[in-house]
């Protein structure tokens, strides 16, 4: 590893670039774009769950002044190139396209785009699509009766789990539910596509440009070359645009035909069936343990609801299975395909649900012994990956704990369930939990120009969905380079830029950071190249816009890099994980989702964290508040503290939120999603949030990438539902073993 | 089609418009002023506020008709005047924004509450403020911390 800690780029909590930008307003999304004699789209979905359109009508439609195009899958009528769903190896969301046929797959699924020249017209024409449907028996919900459960995959085995379970002097046995959740980041999805001389210019909110020009070229058989994906600004993704959503494909083909550039804002309640949604899950968990506490087995079944017309399986156990030091494990993973939109990557998609089980399991296991849980978890550390016997590339979860408890105040606390109350008679509750998350990497590209004047310019199609890229991958390059923060600027969210990888599994700064750390390292060695041919480099330092020589003598970079043709020193680099061979990297490097870890070959890489959390209930009404949450997170190197720490918090805001409030209702009769706005799925307001409490432990991890960092964007929301639901039971002495937990659950 | 006559951001507008357009919508694609986000569109989100006669509205709830003889602020007009630079410098220093979609609203709420909270005004004070403005990232602990900041600083000086 090579990092210089001299001039304050990493490790400093630098000011997010973006701000300024954003609290003027003046940041562009995908929707503020604009593009000349731009026409309007608008959405018609299905009412129906399955079956067929069986009239079709667009007349009324075609009739409101205005209207350009009636899109329809009698109208599409165009074959496009077969590209696929992302979990099959394409760029979809779906591998079924609307559009494309007459069947009716899940409700909500687009059945027409209407597109006319202003907004209000498509709107109007698009309620006047007369649809009639060949209506079949739908099931959106898994708990539907007749849906079988099919394996996943063939699960981890580690000993004879079954046997020391039923030996065992202690075990818990429970089963633990979590319900389909929506994203909804504030910012909706959209699309702006403009065509010219056969090329493709598309706006939208991208987590994945490289991955979406690929997929785009693909679907409109055109070069790749030929597709511009624009998405400088996020506002908000948590996974739900990484793939390519179907309405991105219609409006571009809308806007070829037309010849026109063609826009759409999909409207909130559309999302929820045009985007993906985590889907429910069951898990069962059996834990065995000797009287010390000393785990025997671990075992771990879970059931996740897929789709019809994709199989989906996000079963968190290579996370659970590798928690705690046990000789025997079994870990299973099966679906339930259901009629719906297919689901999707959604904020630590299989760790979330699995870790409210598992951390729930593993408090009853401590109530069931008589063991403080903290001590629970610290006297079965692993030293070890149990599963593949490697050690880990760094794991501080006991000193999470420790400092954890510490700032909590955790050993305020008696046991007892509903032994703490407050003198108004308010219920107190503590609950502790564990957090992690792979820390799995990505190849990426990046360009460095450093000029003159001492400026430096980062590229990299990367994005910033809002988690800090933009001022931390800065910060790499002037780490390197000795410049100060201020002169760097960072370029993303382009497709025209050096490749960058999906900014999706929280590998974005391991990933594009190692690769601007490798292309600033190449800049550095160009500049020392040239000032000093012949010298030994290993002594010259890079100090504010100076390159020092071995005998301390200084050169001022302007004076260096002034006299090269062109006035700049840019290097390119393609960074490559390791364990990850050539063609792998090059596939990735080309779009294709590439990925290494968390296991590598001689090493695993997760982060983690201890979570605690307060609640407070009412003794009567049994409302629920968290006062305090208290997070403490391992996760390597920290590049900016300011930007960590947010990321950090949101992720336990939105796992008090998954406890307490969120849930994708499902109207079984229907098949349905039936709270599809904002009014009606409910998610953490300023007002529900207590004292929030983030720590980062010092930690060196000098194998996990080039830069020493592990994955930060999505561990903080993994362990706070069970924290929670542990505080609600050690409150009332009621053991809710669902989210979300409600009033109605506690009396 | 409607004609209306208003004041945005203190210039004086004159525009044809249909009866059915929202006032959102009007900033934004007619006006070009971007800066009002839309996030619900049925008045949850808060990420289109704007000051409509001094007070604050959701733009996706007002039709650009009803703000005929109205003046009308966005974030553009009070960035431009400098009125709520404190609470933007505020937001930046102390890091009460991620993806920054709700911003902008978020800005127009906290300084409407600013001009409005008594000097003593408390954080629960603030987040009871600001709870119609969802932020999905979630940054509430910062945006209180920034409000709170710029409460302190405008009481003293």
């Amino acid at each position: 590893m090579d990092i210089n800690m001299g001039n304050g780029g990493i490790g400093v909590p630098v000011v997010r670039r973006d701000a300024m930008a954003k609290v003027l307003g003046v940041a562009q999304y995908a929707a503020d774009f604009p593009h000349e004699n731009t026409a309007y789209a608008a959405l018609t979905l299905s009412k129906v769950a399955r079956g067929r359109i069986s009239r079709l009508d667009t007349a009324a439609a075609e009739a409101v002044a205005g209207v350009r195009m009636v899109l329809t899958h009698r109208s599409l009528n165009e074959s496009l190139g077969d590209e696929t769903f992302v979990m099959k190896g394409g760029h979809m969301q779906s591998s079924f396209l609307p559009l494309t046929s007459d069947e009716i797959h899940y409700a909500g699924q687009i059945v027409s785009l209407t597109i006319a020249d202003t907004l209000e017209a498509a709107e109007e024409a698009a309620r006047l699509v007369a649809i009639d449907y060949a209506r079949e028996a739908a099931s959106a919900s898994m708990d539907d009766a007749g849906l079988t459960e099919e394996p996943a995959d063939s699960g981890i085995d580690v000993g004879d789990a079954e046997a020391a379970f039923a030996a065992a002097e202690v075990k818990v046995d429970a089963t633990y539910v979590t319900p389909a959740q929506h994203h909804n980041p504030i910012e909706l999805y959209a699309a702006s596509a403009a065509w010219q001389d056969g090329k493709l210019l598309i706006n939208l909110p991208s987590q994945w440009v490289m991955g979406t020009r690929a997929g785009l070229a693909k679907v409109f058989g055109i070069p790749i070359e030929d597709v511009h994906v624009e998405s400088p600004y996020v506002g908000g993704a948590f996974g739900a645009k990484a793939s390519i959503l179907p309405h991105v494909v219609l409006v571009a083909m809308a806007a070829r035909r037309l010849g026109r550039p063609v826009k759409l804002v999909v409207p909130r309640e559309a999302g929820f069936t045009v985007g993906s949604f985590r889907p429910a899950a069951r898990s069962r968990v059996r834990l065995a343990a000797t009287r010390q506490g000393k785990l025997t087995a671990v075992m771990h079944d879970e059931v996740g609801q897929s789709a019809v017309i994709d199989h989906v399986a996000f079963a968190g156990m290579e996370a659970t299975s590798k928690m705690y030091a046990s000789p025997n494990i079994r870990m299973r993973a099966a679906t339930v395909a259901t009629d719906v939109n297919s689901p999707g990557f959604m904020r630590a998609p299989a760790e979330a649900p699995s870790f409210f089980g598992f951390e729930s399991a593993m408090d009853e296991l401590a109530v069931a012994l008589g063991i403080d849980p903290v001590e629970l978890r610290i006297m079965n550390e692993p030293a070890r990956d149990p599963v593949s016997g490697l050690p880990w590339s760094s794991r501080l979860l006991v000193e999470c704990y420790r400092r954890g408890a510490a700032l909590f105040g955790w050993s305020d606390r008696n046991p007892k369930p509903g032994s703490m109350v407050a003198a108004d008679g308010t219920l107190i509750g503590y609950g502790c939990a564990t957090a992690t998350y792979p820390s799995a990497m990505a190849p990426s590209s990046a360009r460095v120009r450093l000029s003159a004047d001492g400026s430096c310019v980062v590229y990299c199609a990367a994005h910033d969905v809002g988690t800090g890229a933009y001022t931390v991958l800065g910060q790499v390059a002037a780490d390197v380079l000795g410049v100060p923060d201020e002169l760097v600027t960072v370029e993303m969210g382009h497709s025209r830029h050096p490749s960058g990888p999906v900014s999706g599994g929280s590998i974005t700064t391991g990933s594009a950071g190692s690769a601007v750390h490798m292309a600033a390292r190449a800049v550095r060695e160009r500049l020392f190249a040239t000032v000093a041919a012949g010298q030994d480099r290993s002594k010259m330092t890079l100090a504010d816009r100076h390159v020092v020589l071995p005998d301390g003598s200084r050169r001022a970079i302007s004076d260096i890099i002034g006299g090269l043709p062109g006035g700049v020193i840019e290097e390119h680099a393609d960074w490559k994980p390791t364990d990850m061979d050539d063609k792998t990297m090059q596939q990735g490097l080309a779009g294709g989702m590439a990925f290494a870890g968390p296991v590598g070959g001689t090493h695993v890489s997760f982060s983690f964290g201890a979570q605690f959390a307060e609640v407070r209930i009412d003794p009567l009404l049994r409302t629920i508040r968290v006062a305090r949450m208290v997070g403490v997170f391992a996760c390597g190197r920290i590049i900016n503290p300011r930007t960590a720490r947010s990321n950090l918090m949101g992720g336990m805001i939105w796992g008090a939120s998954s406890a307490l409030l969120e849930e994708s209702q499902i109207d079984r009769a229907r098949g349905r999603f039936a709270n599809t706005d904002l009014a009606s799925y409910h998610f953490a307001a300023n007002a529900d949030v207590g004292e929030v409490v983030v720590e980062m432990l010092d930690e060196h991890d000098s194998v996990v990438n080039a830069i020493g960092t592990k994955a930060v964007g999505e561990v903080g929301i993994v362990g706070m539902p069970a924290a929670i639901a542990n505080a609600v039971y050690h409150a009332t002495g009621v053991r809710v073993r669902k989210t979300p937990i409600l009033m109605e659950d506690l009396l | 089609m409607t004609s209306i006559t208003l004041t945005v951001n203190g210039e004086p507008i004159t525009a044809t418009i249909p009866p059915r357009l929202h006032l959102a919508d009007f900033l934004r694609d007619h006006l070009g002023l971007t800066g009002t986000h839309l996030g619900c569109e049925h008045g949850v989100c808060g990420a289109c506020t704007v000051r409509l006669d001094g007070a604050i509205v959701r733009g996706c709830l007002v039709l650009a008709v009803q703000a005929d003889c109205c003046t009308v602020e966005t974030i553009e007009g009070l960035s431009d005047s400098g009125e709520v630079a404190d609470l933007q410098h505020a937001f930046a220093a102390r890091n009460a924004l991620q993806c920054g979609y709700c911003t902008p609203g978020m800005v127009m709420t906290a300084q409407d509450f600013l001009l409005h909270a008594p000097a003593d005004a408390s954080r629960a004070a603030i987040r009871e403020h600001l709870s119609g403005n969802y932020c999905r990232c979630t940054g509430y602990e910062a945006i209180v911390d920034a409000v709170e900041t710029t409460l302190n600083a405008r009481r003293t000086s």
